[in-house]
């Protein structure tokens, strides 16, 4: 590409102009000063400068390679997704687990259960969970904390990241190219996908950003057209999903919702946050067998309750 | 590939944690590689608009104490479950409340006992007010994952007595024993079952298959309850009576997606045999499809249709049923029964809320959607005097046999038990000259609602 050749002059010197040159910024401050009270100025309110005088002029470049599809990209995300996959053999990370509480209060959120657990994952189906702190606002009489429980899966996959690209899940869900960033050597797809059924309003849609250098999902924002359950939640405001470079591999690092409640409840408020983060992960380090002694794949899907019910004994 | 790689997250805190909130300062990250900077930075400037707009949720966590936790942590067994030790098993229990012309208010409580090794125990029992008699089933319950097929296959045993409706396609108990309990319109038939059923399940994302086998007796019910709570005398003033006999049935079932569709198939069958020692003799089948097709963003087209056919003896327990909100709207619940059925439905719904739109006095939150609907069916082998099934050679009915109507309504979706449930008021018409007038229906179900729940 050749270089741009941006104009020298900022405005151009016409014989006659030059009073209307000196007018635009005068006329631009004054606009600028706030028109005494009682009295609007005319045309109220913002007022949009558009830039006419600088140009850039770029030649046309011949592009041989034909452009990749969106269908070889989400092709490339598959299979980049399950690479990832492939390569792990085993991982450790710190896992957070945190409910906030009046998240749309004057106070902030209000931090009302944090469990922090170190968690041990070894292919083909061993995991193991140490939780090393447990906080709540109000914790129960008896020191059981049922309000939130974690058990990990086995599972290295990350479906949360990358559920609508997996080659079974594709068929639902229809998507779209929004945007192209090159940062540096990493070209950035932000590609937009939304539920093919018109009927599942409550299906989640989005976008996530794919670094197409290794066809990894780096980040995603999931927003909800309805609530899946509207006689409860509200709706659910805000949902992100974000990735975090780990050695050669991007792994799940947090995820962050906040919903709303349809009936606020008496000490929790109407919209909380809920808060996942992964961090300080150590990745195919061999971690030995009996580190999961009889714990084969004892762990269902991440599972957390909030709000207590069964009583266990 | 970098083996061992650790990372620690240096995302900065931009607010402190709420009360009593366990947060401080994460330590810093390793500089990325030259090339991988701008990336980098690009990742983090999104990541500090999420860290501002959730304020304190995204602060890191505060990782005081966590390097001594998990040393003692790994010194414990692997099986134990945090400082908490490990959780033995779950308890569950609760009413188990029931109200038929029949059996009258079945009272009880049910319960069940969940263990990591015994999987789960389930009990229920029950007295009723109409019968006297007490009614109860235990059972036992336990899944196991099956990777290779990323399916999970699922047993339960159970055994007991219980009362069931005679329609075996669509009977919902709960909304049923509301309505029989409320405004006496129950219009389902009622039977005793005792024995044991076992049932074996395999399902996947893309389907299931299924079979049991049931070794009961079948055994009628009087009628016994001539009040509901705001009046006297049921819709029904009587209770049909079910063929007595042991039953040993075999179930084989399916359900798939159809690929690359919305749609999906299910088939079922039930046979029974005296060679398998049974009372009876039948083959009862039943084909069920159903999908969505969209039209945009806002329309969405559901076309769904059942089949079903009982040969050999037709004992009316085991009839398929025509009318009331399960299919034909003008006709009433289960007012035609025969030994086929063959029923089709097809939906034009708008997905879009119109609640707020049209400024209706809704909860702002339940979204209110509008559709119109056509629906066609039949029913054959039935005897013209009794209206009893009987056993019939066809296997479809006559083109005069067809009853058909339109109609519109409106759906509030709940959201439960499933997220496309809703509770829908609808008006149909009857197409053709023959006695059955306009009529409304008051559900909750799903768009898809031949369709067994998966």
């Amino acid at each position: 590409m050749p270089p741009q050749r941006p104009r020298q002059r900022m405005f151009p010197r016409r014989p006659g102009l030059t009073l209307v040159a000196w007018a635009a910024p005068v006329a631009l401050l004054a606009a600028l000063v706030p028109a005494p009270a009682g009295h609007a100025a005319p045309g109220d309110g913002p007022t949009l400068a558009k830039e006419d005088t600088m140009h850039t002029d770029v030649s046309t470049v011949l592009v041989r390679a034909p452009r990749v599809t969106l269908e070889e990209i989400l092709d490339r995300v598959a299979r980049g997704e399950a690479r990832r996959d492939s390569l792990l053999r085993d991982q450790s990370f710190t896992a957070t687990l945190r409910v906030m509480r009046d998240a749309e209060g004057k106070k902030g959120p209000i931090l009302f259960a944090e469990t922090v657990s170190r968690v041990y994952k070894k292919k083909p189906d061993m995991v193991r969970t140490i939780e090393l702190r447990h906080y709540e606002e109000r914790p129960e009489k008896d020191g059981d904390h049922d309000d939130m429980d974690a058990d990990f899966s086995p599972s290295m996959g990350e479906e949360i990241v990358n559920f609508a690209f997996r080659p079974e899940n594709r068929k639902n869900f229809r998507f779209s190219i929004e945007d192209r960033k090159l940062l540096g050597d990493h070209l950035i797809y932000t590609l937009a996908f939304a539920p093919r059924s018109a009927l599942a309003v409550f299906e989640p849609s989005g976008r996530v950003w794919v670094d197409t250098k290794e066809f990894v999902i780096v980040r995603q924002e999931i927003e909800f057209r309805q609530s899946p359950v509207p006689l409860f939640l509200k709706n659910i405001k805000h949902m992100v999903v974000e990735r975090d470079r780990a050695g050669d591999f991007w792994v799940l690092s947090r995820v962050l919702v906040r919903m709303e409640l349809t009936i606020p409840i008496p000490k929790f408020g109407r919209a909380f946050d809920f808060a996942m983060a992964m961090s300080d992960y150590t990745l195919n380090s061999d971690l030995p067998d009996s580190l999961f002694a009889n714990s084969h794949g004892k762990g269902g899907k991440s599972k957390v309750r909030v709000g207590g019910g069964r009583k266990r004994s | 590939m970098l083996l061992g790689a650790e990372i620690t997250r240096g995302a900065p805190i931009h607010q402190a944690a709420g009360r009593g909130g366990p947060v401080a300062a994460d330590t810093t990250a390793p500089a990325p590689a030259p090339g991988d900077s701008l990336l980098h930075d690009y990742v983090r400037q999104m990541r500090d608009s999420t860290d501002k707009w959730f304020g304190s949720t995204a602060a890191p966590v505060d990782t005081a104490g966590l390097d001594s936790a998990l040393a003692a942590g790994l010194l414990r067994s692997p099986n134990a479950r945090g400082p908490h030790g490990q959780r033995k098993l779950s308890f569950d229990w609760g009413p188990a409340l029931g109200f038929n012309r029949a059996d009258g208010w079945q009272l009880g409580a049910s319960a069940s006992l969940g263990t990591r090794w015994l999987s789960r125990l389930s009990g229920r029992m029950q007295y009723t007010t109409g019968t006297h008699d007490l009614l109860g089933e235990g059972g036992w319950a336990h899944s196991w994952r099956i990777d290779p097929l990323s399916a999970r296959l699922g047993l339960r045993l159970a055994a007991g007595r219980y009362t069931t409706a005679f329609d075996r396609d669509y009977y919902e108990p709960i909304l049923t024993s509301l309505n029989a309990l409320f405004a006496g319109e129950d219009r389902h038939q009622y039977l005793r079952r005792d024995g044991f059923i076992g049932t074996l399940r395999l399902g996947a994302e893309e389907g299931f298959v299924i079979t049991s086998w049931r070794d009961q007796l079948e055994s009628s019910l009087p009628y016994t309850t001539g009040w509901f709570l705001f009046g006297h005398g049921p819709e029904l003033p009587f209770n049909d009576e079910a063929t007595f006999g042991r039953v040993r049935e075999l179930t084989l079932g399916a359900e798939a997606t159809v690929p690359g569709t919305r749609f999906r198939v299910n088939a079922m069958h039930w046979t029974t045999d005296p060679r398998l020692g049974s009372d009876m003799l039948y083959r009862r089948t039943r084909l069920t499809a159903g999908g969505d097709v969209s039209l945009g963003r806002h329309l969405s087209l559901v076309p769904q249709a059942t089949y079903g056919l009982l040969r050999g003896e037709t004992p009316p327990q085991d009839a398929f049923f025509l009318g009331g909100v399960a299919n034909l709207r003008t006709l009433k619940r289960n007012e035609l029964a025969g030994a086929g059925r063959a029923y089709g439905r097809l939906d034009l719904i708008v997905v879009d809320e119109i609640g707020r739109p049209l400024h209706l006095p809704i909860p702002a939150q339940l979204p209110l959607q509008i559709g119109v609907f056509a629906g066609s069916g039949a029913v054959w082998g039935r005897d013209p005097v009794s209206g009893d099934a009987v056993p019939t050679s066809r296997s479809w009915p006559h083109a005069d046999e067809f009853l058909s109507e339109v109609g519109a309504g409106l759906m509030l979706r709940l959201g439960i038990p499933s997220p496309l449930t809703s509770f829908r008021f609808e008006v149909a018409f009857p197409i053709g000259a023959d006695r059955r007038g306009a009529a409304y229906a008051l559900a909750l179900q799903e768009p898809l609602n031949l369709l067994p729940a998966r």
